[in-house]
């Protein structure tokens, strides 16, 4: 014990200018959004390298189940191009060639905080880019946040800073999902008018009215609403369809038209 | 005590608003700004407590940085300039057991200069670096951490030399 504190006095200086120097890089964290993005990059790599071995061990133990989620999934996808043959094939191939898809396994997930973050074994090297969107086999996931050499964060739907289109299927009724509850089975949809008729159990899909999402991605189910005293829209809960706690492989939806939009946006306004 | 650092308050307050007020809005050839405030960190005495220099920079730094817009910048040169003073006062004026200050007229004049140049510099070049993050920018970095060093050496001889004589 004396020794330790010898050793403390000894480096007084050094410690001490640690401490000041943690508390710039708080403050210099918190002032410019330029050295928040390089810290956040920096964090991430470092996150990267710290959990991919734990990543390996735990996609050994999971192989099984995720053997059969592919099994399910390829199911799905032979019963759709099966099923498309029948309609307009022309029609097809251009909603789903505007996006670009790449695989990634996640190596980190998180869903108990108010912003959820999940890390993904991709990045700048594999053409991984800010803002592309990323889905799972059972729906949305997120959207990409932060991208570093061989890694990227996903922003979770699970977080309070991310807002989604999202309409009745069979329908053209828009609405936006919103996480508020912090329950991660369920998330809420806003602004549909109670002038539109739902019931409990409809389907909640993407409404492809963002550059993120492409239309049609399946999210959920309505578990309960009710009408709104202030204004006049419903406040409906949803239940997501994809397990957020459990997310092994996803992938990156890349939009090839995204800034073709962005720029008709900026000339517009 | 109090005494003392009552009037290193006194000096940091009035480095701070010098700074803030003239030398932050000269310009000159648009991007040069000398930073007149390390005359602290020269003038400081070389036998009073280490601890509290830190201290003092920090809170230059930081006061500097909130009312600029550097975003750490300026207090994250100044700590560390702060820790390793007393390596650049070995390295620069030899052995130092008998001066007590820069000021001291023992010392040679040439040793004075470099004294001052490596503290300037080395604060210039961390406040650059952390001012641009990004390495991709070396060329700026030094082009800019060479000129405001010069600008900032010339003010600051010229203060130590002008006051020296009354001291």
């Amino acid at each position: 014990m004396r020794r330790i504190i010898n050793l403390i006095l000894e480096f007084k200086n050094l410690f001490f200018y640690l401490l000041l120097l943690f508390f710039t890089i708080l403050f210099s964290y918190n002032n410019s959004n330029y050295n928040k993005s390089k810290i956040d990059e920096l964090g991430l790599s470092i996150a990267g390298i710290i959990y991919k071995p734990l990543f390996f061990f735990n996609s050994y133990i999971n192989l099984k189940n995720n053997n059969s989620n592919l099994i399910k999934e390829n199911k799905r996808l032979q019963s759709l191009v099966y099923n498309q043959k029948l309609k307009n094939e022309y029609n097809y191939e251009e909603t789903f060639l505007k996006f670009e898809i790449r695989n990634a396994s996640v190596i980190k997930n998180s869903f108990n905080k108010t912003r959820n973050l999940l890390i993904i074994n991709k990045g700048e090297i594999n053409g991984i880019k800010k803002d592309m969107s990323v889905i799972s086999s059972n729906g949305i996931v997120g959207i990409i946040n932060q991208t570093s050499k061989n890694f990227s964060s996903v922003i979770s739907i699970l977080s309070r800073d991310i807002k989604i289109n999202a309409k009745l299927k069979d329908s053209n009724i828009f609405g936006t999902l919103e996480w508020l509850d912090f329950d991660f089975y369920s998330i809420n949809l806003s602004d549909i008018s109670v002038s539109n008729k739902i019931n409990i159990g409809d389907t909640i899909i993407t409404g492809g009215m963002s550059y993120y999402f492409p239309e049609n991605i399946i999210i959920g189910t309505i578990k309960s609403y009710k009408k709104s005293k202030s204004d006049g829209f419903y406040e409906i809960k949803v239940n997501l369809i994809s397990n957020m706690s459990d997310i092994s492989n996803v992938y990156v939806l890349e939009n090839k038209n995204r800034d073709e939009i962005i720029d008709l946006e900026n000339l517009s306004n | 005590m109090i005494k003392e650092y009552s009037i290193i308050f006194i000096k940091i307050l009035l480095l701070i608003f010098l700074q803030l007020i003239v030398f932050n809005n000269i310009n000159l050839f648009e991007f040069i700004n000398p930073s007149i405030y390390i005359l602290f960190f020269i003038l400081y005495r070389f036998d009073q407590n280490q601890i509290s220099l830190l201290m003092a920079s920090f809170l230059i730094g930081i006061t500097i940085d909130f009312f600029s817009n550097t975003a750490g910048a300026n207090t994250i040169a100044s700590i560390t300039i702060s820790l390793i003073r007393p390596t650049i006062i070995k390295f620069s004026l030899g052995e130092v057991y008998e001066f007590n200050s820069i000021l001291n007229k023992n010392i040679k004049q040439v040793n004075r200069l470099f004294f001052i140049f490596l503290i300037v510099f080395i604060h210039q070049l961390l406040f650059f670096m952390f001012e641009y993050f990004n390495f991709m920018m070396l060329i700026s970095i030094l082009k800019n951490s060479i000129l405001n060093s010069f600008f900032t050496i010339i003010i600051l001889f010229g203060f130590i030399t002008l006051f020296d004589s009354k001291l």
